[in-house]
């Protein structure tokens, strides 16, 4: 193929050159010509003027002398002018020989001049001018002829040579337009061949590069011949395989690298956004060159601006708090030590402010190849507020929220403290005080939480008073208080103080316009007893208080053992008594209520009896109350109204007459649920309910009245009877006492029994009540008659309704029976008699 | 005429000034421009001489801003009278016309130039040609003598002083014919020629045309020279502007230093120009009185 192409063109090439160069030949031979016929025209133009020069001067040589003579300088100039065209002729290209005529010629020119000279300035007879003009004029006929001659010979010359010129352009043009027919021949006969050649695998391979273009890769071509072509085909099949299979790898690889790129963009979005969110502040030191980069964040951190802040490490360190500097510097240290160790450090920055803030810091080393620590980088959170939460969270974990005084936990750790000391120090003495203010529910309950808030607080700022610097008072609760006394030289200085927190807090408190006054009861504890937990410091000082209140309130008790021991039996008492149910350790006794009018027995009041298997028999005074603190009281209140309900039942059933039954009720058990306890035992017992009477105290109902209220009504549905017990001893409000659906009132004994012996002073309250009671339209009935006396008074003030040794004593079930059926069978005076008996 | 442009001055005379020039403008018909026009003796062939001129009037108009123009004399005896008629601002005297100028016109004296063997003169030669067996004065009676022109002192004045003093009183009726050439080349051609016996030349133009021609020195002896005259310098009218003197003047002096004037000094046949006053005119004055010349009232046109 490359052959016949190259052939081809060869052919073509060799043909047009051919033609070329005779054209060039030619066309340089008439140039030649050519410019040889402008010379000579060029120069006859030349020779004819020097002819006309010649005639010229030779006119001037006539007048030069004559009347009609030019000026000389004129005739000069003409001269000149011969002079340079004869000059000129010279200068053109002419045969040797006439060059040589030429030179001969202006040779003759200068003559010629001279002769002109001679004749002009000659000054002579005319014999002798008129030779010397004649000589010039011959000089210069004979130049005329000769240049006339040579201008006649040129022009035929001239004549011949144009003749040649011409024939030769004619010949070129010949020879051109031969030569380009035939290379145009040979042009069209190569092209189609070639075309030919070509045109086939090109469109084929075309074809080919198409389907691969528009995407079919892999794509192979028919076409074979063993020209270049053939092999183009079978390379460009292998090209196009090859491409396919790159085209397969790249896209996967585009894909792979996409994913890790979405993968890295995803992650780099993450970061920047928890970055962002976590509104940290970035640094990033670089050890080797010591510059630090830090985010703008970290710089607003501190109140600066972009620019205030150079990349100097110092940047960061200068502004840490000195107090914090050497932990920072020692904690980074480290880190570039041990680079798989995170560096967390929280530390205080100044800030452009003036003002110190809490940051904490996070940082990572890292190596490089080398080994070595290259750079270090991390982020710092602002920690300010977190740091004050915190501290105001440990504040509120050791202090009272309403006082500010120190709570239980951390007075505890004083105490601890205080106890250490105390161990390394023979001599150093500590006491506990505990303080309970007397008094203070009633505060509370009368002018209202608030006001009890106000005076705990106006309490702990005396306390606070009183004591030395270093001393602790702390709030543990309620309205109880501890005083750690420490390094006590002598029991009058501890009494000094107590004496002065005594007097403190007995002097009135104005609180909101009202004057409050209270008093507190101290217990306490000192550090010579030998203590090994301090927290039994703490609970014999409220022992120690206890007592106090017990011994009659704002006095102070210091703690001995006995004052323990008397704990350690309650406590007992409280577990024994938490057996007590379940072991039938408790029964009830009945005690006889009298009507007057009859003389006869109206029913019993159940009184419950505890079997101590130890102590013998114990009184409710000594048990109720433990009863009450631990919860028993609610077991214990329903076995007491469900054993009485079927006592009841019982007596009832043997006597056929409706006796009463008083149950006593516990504050703990005056809740919505007694209802249903009580109506289950009614039923249960199936007595008639009016016959059970459910004894209350004042406080019980005054204590919360309006709920109370509804509680009675409900239980006044229920058809009991209900009596105020122990009337007068408590706090009544008589305005209320209308409201509630009451049966009778029963007058506490400490009414009855100063009868007679003090003065007149209880007989009147007897009196009043008596009359109240009447007013209210209830019954009353008198408890404690113990003497003939009293009776005797008690039937003057008409009350009808009686209970006291004097008619009997709280009897067992038996005895309760006997009692019974004797003073139902019999008269009153007989059962008096039985009980003296 | 006048051509140099006068600077104003004085406001006084400025209305009067401006009437003479539209006057000069009028009636010249030439444009008012800054030309100096010189005239030239008929040396040698008027053409050759002119050809030897131009390009020192090229170079004087390069260097001095002044445009020169050459016009030619057919005889020497007409410079006096172009001069006086004002066809001429100066021109390079011969040293006989030089001397008339000094004595009967107002002109002043610039430079002359120093021929290559370092003169600056030249002298007269009274020639004969080899053949004619002449030796002296005596020999010579009968014969055709060529002269150049009355008002030369090589081609006339210094041969009038030579017949003089050997004893030919008046050279008419002496010789058998004598005529004036005009140009000393053509006098001595006229020898070379056997147009003439006796020929009258200078120096200058002898050696000339002996480097050209080598039948001069075979063919022709000298009898007689002249004293050294000065050669032929430039002087113009003394009206002249001053500056314009000097600058003509600086330049011609200045010539030989410059490598441009040292050219156009080769083409001219000099080898630089020196200064020159009337002085130095005190040889000719003297050559006269020995011919027996009254110089103011010497008829210098030729018959």
């Amino acid at each position: 193929m490359k052959k016949k192409i190259i052939t081809s063109l060869f052919i073509l090439f060799t043909c047009f050159s051919v033609g070329a160069v005779l054209s060039i030949w030619y066309i340089h031979d008439s140039t030649e010509r050519l410019s040889r016929v402008i010379e000579l025209h060029q120069v006859e133009n030349i020779r004819r003027s020097l002819v006309l020069s010649l005639q010229t001067v030779q006119a001037d040589l006539y007048s030069v002398k004559t009347g009609f003579a030019r000026e000389l300088d004129s005739i000069i100039g003409n001269v000149r002018i011969l002079d340079k065209a004869s000059e000129n002729c010279t200068t053109c290209h002419h045969s040797p020989e006439l060059t040589k005529n030429l030179q001969e010629m202006q040779k003759l020119v200068h003559q010629y001049q001279d002769y002109i000279s001679y004749y002009i300035t000659g000054s002579a007879n005319e014999n002798r001018l008129e030779k010397l003009k004649l000589q010039a004029v011959e000089q210069g006929n004979n130049l005329l002829g000769i240049t006339q001659n040579m201008s006649h010979r040129s022009s035929r010359h001239l004549e011949t040579l144009s003749k040649n010129a011409m024939d030769n352009v004619n010949k070129v043009k010949t020879i051109m337009f031969i030569t380009l027919l035939g290379t145009l021949l040979i042009a069209i006969f190569v092209a189609v061949k070639l075309i030919n050649f070509v045109t086939y695998p090109i469109s084929n391979l075309l074809e080919a590069t198409r389907k691969i273009s528009s995407g079919d890769f892999g794509f192979t071509t028919s076409y074979r011949d063993s020209t270049e072509f053939g092999e183009l085909a079978e390379h460009f099949n292998i090209m196009s395989i090859t491409v396919k299979e790159e085209y397969e790898k790249t896209q996967k690889e585009i894909q792979r690298s996409m994913l890790a790129e979405e993968a890295l963009s995803e992650s780099k979005k993450r970061y920047e956004l928890a970055a962002r969110g976590a509104n940290d502040g970035l640094w990033d030191w670089n050890i080797a060159t010591n510059k630090t980069y830090f985010s703008p964040r970290w710089k607003s951190m501190l109140g600066f601006e972009e620019d205030e802040v150079k990349d100097a490490p110092e940047e960061w360190f200068n502004r840490v708090h000195p107090d914090d500097r050497k932990r920072v510097e020692s904690e980074i240290a480290g880190s570039l030590e041990t680079p798989t160790a995170h560096f967390i450090c929280e530390y205080r920055m100044l800030h452009k402010d003036g003002t110190y803030r809490w940051m904490l810091s996070r940082g990572l080393a890292v190596k490089n190849e080398s080994g070595l620590v290259a750079r270090m980088a991390g982020s710092q959170t602002e920690i300010t507020e977190r740091k004050i939460a915190e501290e105001q969270l440990i504040h509120d974990a050791f202090h009272d929220t309403l006082t500010g005084l120190p709570n239980r936990v951390l007075f505890m750790d004083r105490l601890k403290h205080a106890d250490r000391r105390a161990a390394r120090h023979k001599d150093y003495i500590f006491s506990v005080l505990f303080v309970d203010l007397d008094r203070f529910k009633v505060v509370n309950d009368s002018l209202g939480h608030a006001i009890g808030d106000e005076l705990l607080v106006a309490v702990s700022q005396r306390l606070e008073e009183c004591l030395r610097p270093g001393e602790t008072v702390a709030r543990l609760g309620g309205d109880e208080f501890a005083i750690l006394l420490e390094d006590i030289k002598s029991n009058n200085d501890m009494e000094h103080i107590i004496n002065r927190i005594q007097n403190k807090l007995e002097m009135p408190f104005n609180l909101s316009g009202n004057e409050v006054f209270t008093s507190a009861s101290i217990g306490i504890s000192l550090s010579v007893a030998g203590y090994v937990n301090p927290e039994h410091m703490l609970r014999d000082a409220d022992i120690a208080m206890y007592h106090a209140k017990l011994n009659g309130r704002a006095r102070y008790e210091i703690f001995d053992e006995r004052m323990h021991a008397h704990v350690v039996a309650r406590l007992q008492l409280e577990t024994d008594l938490r057996h007590a149910i379940e072991n039938h350790q408790f029964h009830l006794n009945y005690q006889p209520i009298m009507l007057m009018d009859t003389g006869k027995i109206k029913g019993f009041e159940a009184l419950v009896r505890w079997n101590h298997p130890n102590r013998g028999l114990i009184m409710p005074a000594e048990f109720i109350s433990i009863a009450e603190d631990t919860g028993i009281i609610l077991a214990l209140g329903k076995w007491v109204l469900e054993e009485a309900c079927k006592q009841l039942s019982i007596w009832q059933k043997q006597v056929a007459c409706d006796i009463s039954m008083g149950v006593n009720l516990s504050i703990k058990q005056f809740t919505p649920h007694l209802v249903s306890t009580v109506k289950d035992a009614i039923l249960h017992a199936g007595i008639k309910p009016e016959s059970l009477i459910l004894e209350i105290t004042e406080s019980m109902i005054m204590e919360n009245a309006e709920s109370a209220s509804k509680l009675l009504a409900e239980l006044k549905l229920l058809n009991v009877k209900l009596h105020i017990d122990d009337f007068g001893t408590g706090y009544s409000s008589l305005s209320y006492l209308h409201q509630f659906p009451l049966d009778a009132l029963k007058i506490d004994r400490s009414f009855i029994a100063k009868i007679g012996i003090d003065s007149d002073e209880k007989l009147e309250i007897v009196k009043a009540i008596a009359a109240l009671a009447n007013n209210l339209n209830l019954d009353v009935i008198a408890e404690g008659v113990e003497t003939v006396e009293q009776l005797a008074h008690l039937r003057h003030l008409n009350c009808k309704n009686m209970q006291g040794y004097l008619f009997s004593r709280p009897l067992d079930v038996e005895s309760a029976g006997k009692f019974l059926r004797q003073s139902l069978n019999g008269d009153g005076e007989s059962a008096r008699k039985q009980k003296e008996g | 005429m006048r051509r140099i442009k006068k600077s104003v001055r004085n406001a006084g005379y400025l209305r009067y000034l401006y009437l003479f020039a539209l006057v000069l403008f009028l009636f010249s018909g030439v444009a008012y421009s800054s030309e100096l026009v010189i005239g030239l003796i008929p040396e040698q062939n008027v053409f050759k001489q002119l050809e030897r001129y131009k390009p020192l009037g090229e170079y004087i108009e390069k260097k001095t801003g002044i445009n020169i123009k050459f016009t030619m004399l057919s005889r020497y005896g007409n410079i006096i009278e172009s001069f006086r008629n004002n066809k001429m601002d100066a021109a390079f005297w011969g040293s006989f016309t030089g001397a008339l100028a000094v004595k009967k016109l107002n002109v002043e004296f610039i430079a002359r130039p120093v021929n290559p063997d370092g003169a600056s003169t030249y002298k007269g030669y009274i020639l004969v040609r080899k053949d004619s067996g002449i030796k002296n004065a005596a020999d010579m009676k009968g014969k055709t003598i060529a002269f150049v022109d009355k008002a030369t002192t090589a081609g006339y004045v210094f041969p009038l002083a030579y017949f003089k003093g050997n004893g030919v009183k008046n050279p008419e009726g002496y010789f058998k014919e004598y005529y004036f050439t005009g140009s000393h080349d053509a006098a001595i051609k006229a020898l070379l020629e056997k147009q003439a016996d006796i020929g009258c030349a200078k120096n200058t133009i002898y050696e000339k045309m002996a480097k050209e021609d080598p039948r001069v020195k075979k063919e022709l002896q000298i009898i007689a020279e002249s004293p050294d005259v000065p050669s032929n310098g430039l002087g113009v009218r003394n009206t002249i502007d001053d500056s314009i003197k000097t600058k003509l003047k600086k330049t011609l002096l200045d010539m030989d230093k410059d490598p441009e004037g040292q050219k156009v000094l080769e083409i001219f046949g000099s080898k630089n120009f020196v200064p020159t006053t009337a002085d130095d005119y005190t040889s000719v004055f003297k050559l006269a009185e020995e011919a027996g010349i009254d110089i103011l009232k010497y008829d210098y046109l030729n018959k």
